[in-house]
């Protein structure tokens, strides 16, 4: 289903600032995969996303997903195939547009924009039926805008939007670190409703190592630039914590996790 | 006394000048985007109409074909903005400082006179409308049709998009919505209707003129800006009924500051002035609730022996 193949990514280049964020990555996802990415601040994690996004074109290497080569688009002609969560719950909804018109204009991810009614009577019902899902009362909130959301609510919401019209490939940036414990807790939870609910494929970025196993059918470690890391199946399945930083320290024979990851083991 | 002609004036004006300022709204307000543009392309308006109808072209048509070339000024600045990289507030200020040439190319001279020409409002006398009532209908009708055409594209799949490249440009990307477009396309809007008002002032007021655009964006943003404090915009149909509202409102102030005696040249400082007194505004709501805080916090006894006093008073 996705094939990245050689990703380079060198930002500031011919700078002193000039910083290699991938080097020569590969990884490849069969259709339904879910995998949890890893890795010390600054190991390449989110800009891999990124890449994948199209937020900016890479150095060098190619993007194929669903069998169609994007490397060369721009991120909104990536669009139809990709849907994408952020950290910051502000930063995957519109603060002052209504919770049905963020929807409606996820429900036409990708699609042309006409001078066509936004929101219609049908798309409330099936709007409505949607978040429903999430149990958070938001089915009776419409018309209300978004900034009146929490940031949970928000989050939840965002997550509704990305995959509200089945991506082909979804990309979730460390998208519960930025809630507290208990609402990271449900955002995960749906997710992975959400997810299998539509049989996606996943690349999910996370600094919670105990998430990074507890979610998802494969566990990939980034380092500075680098996949250093890639289990799944069985092996997976009996892994710990405590073995998954142990592996780590073997590939690479060194510590690299900083205190961050440490601390929410 | 005040005349009621001078009334229903101020009144004309407010209506034909809020067809500008719902255009001002669109790029402050919906796209988030300070555009100066409109300082060059409500004279734009204003020219091409003027020097078409001194050409014999027909009043009506005159005044629709204003607008496109409006909309090609916006879109100028939006090109420069998203393709080329320059900051919005300096695009703005080239296309307005490019189409100060533009205007004066297109009139031959700083002014035409328009008093003896046809002119929309001649049509309108023609198909026998009342003179003294022609204005007022045709701003009202246009202030009003404008009003509800953009709530209603404002609610149009594009709109919702457009609304989103200003509100979370970010997100909006992520849904496969070409920002640059829409600010593109935004922008051509906003001064299409900024040079349609151009178009309409100039028949109304008799000529047009090289220097009229100077400061219309500013008192565009005091009619924003004061028809948001009149009318809370709890939806989109409410605040461009404030940016209308306001818009009267601000010609109503100008003609009572004309009263007092103002000279017409110093209306440009009132209106900067008040913009300044809008905008600042929640900076020194915040800076006074700190200087509370702090008499309340740090200086408990300063604080408390205050309280006395004030609750004598």
């Amino acid at each position: 289903m996705v094939k990245l193949r050689h990703l380079r990514k060198t930002f500031l280049p011919g700078t002193s600032n000039g910083r290699m964020a991938l080097r020569d990555v590969s990884l490849d996802l069969a259709a339904g995969d879910f995998v949890t990415i890893i890795g010390s601040n600054g190991a390449g994690k989110s800009t891999l996303l990124n890449a994948v996004a199209g937020v900016f074109p890479v150095d060098e290497g190619t993007i194929v997903i669903d069998g169609q080569d994007v490397t060369s688009l721009p991120e909104h002609e990536r669009a139809p195939i990709i849907g994408r969560v952020f950290q910051d719950p502000m930063q995957g909804t519109a603060g002052s547009m209504s919770i049905e018109e963020n929807l409606a204009m996820a429900a036409k991810r990708g699609e042309q924009r006409r001078l066509k009614w936004g929101v219609t009577q049908k798309d409330r019902e099936s709007f409505r039926e949607y978040l429903a899902l999430l149990g958070l009362g938001l089915e009776n909130r419409l018309s209300d805008p978004v900034r009146l959301l929490s940031g949970g609510q928000r989050q939840a919401l965002a997550l509704l939007m990305a995959t509200i019209k089945r991506p082909k490939l979804l990309l979730l940036d460390e998208h519960a670190a930025a809630l507290d414990p208990r609402t990271a807790q449900d955002i995960l939870a749906l997710t992975d409703r959400l997810v299998r609910r539509h049989g996606l494929t996943v690349m999910m970025v996370t600094h919670n190592l105990r998430h990074a196993l507890a979610y998802g059918n494969r566990t990939v470690m980034m380092h500075e630039g680098e996949i250093v890391l890639d289990v799944g199946g069985p092996e997976r399945s009996d892994m710990t914590v405590a073995d998954l930083l142990e592996r780590f320290r073997a590939t690479r024979g060194e510590r690299l996790l900083d205190d961050r990851i440490l601390l929410e083991v | 006394m005040i005349s009621l002609g001078a009334l229903s004036g101020a009144l004309e004006q407010g209506l034909v000048y809020a067809v500008m300022a719902l255009g001002v709204y669109l790029t402050f307000r919906v796209l988030n985007f300070p555009d100066l543009t409109v300082d060059g392309s409500f004279p734009l308006g204003a020219a091409v109409a003027a020097r078409l109808i001194c050409s014999g072209v027909d009043p009506v048509l005159a005044t629709v074909v204003a607008p496109v070339l409006g909309f090609v000024a916006g879109a100028t600045t939006g090109v420069l903005n998203t393709k080329l990289r320059i900051s919005g507030l300096l695009a703005g200020i080239l296309t307005m400082t490019a189409l100060y040439s533009v205007n004066l190319r297109i009139m031959g001279r700083a002014n035409i006179p328009l008093l003896r020409s046809a002119t929309v409002l001649t049509t309108l006398t023609g198909l026998g409308v009342p003179g003294g009532i022609a204005a007022l209908l045709l701003f009202l009708a246009s202030a009003v049709a404008v009003k509800l055409v953009l709530d209603a594209f404002l609610r149009t799949e594009f709109g919702l998009a457009l609304r989103a490249t200003g509100d979370n440009e970010v997100m909006i990307r992520s849904l496969g919505v070409n920002t640059d477009s829409m600010k593109i396309i935004g922008l051509g809007l906003s001064n299409a209707l900024v040079a349609l008002s151009g178009a309409m002032v100039a028949q109304y007021q008799g000529f047009a003129d090289i220097g009229m655009g100077i400061g219309m964006v500013v008192a565009g943003l005091a009619s924003v800006i004061i028809g948001g404090a009149i009318i809370a915009p709890a939806s989109i149909g409410l605040a461009t009924f404030g940016v209308v509202a306001g818009s009267v409102v601000y010609r109503f102030a100008v003609f009572i500051a004309l009263r007092m005696g103002f000279a017409p040249t110093d209306l440009k400082i009132v209106t900067a002035a008040l913009v300044v007194i809008a905008l600042s505004g929640p900076a020194i709501r915040a800076s006074l609730g700190v200087e509370r805080r702090r008499a309340l916090g740090h200086g408990k006894a300063k604080a408390s022996s205050e309280n006395v006093l004030a609750r004598n008073q």
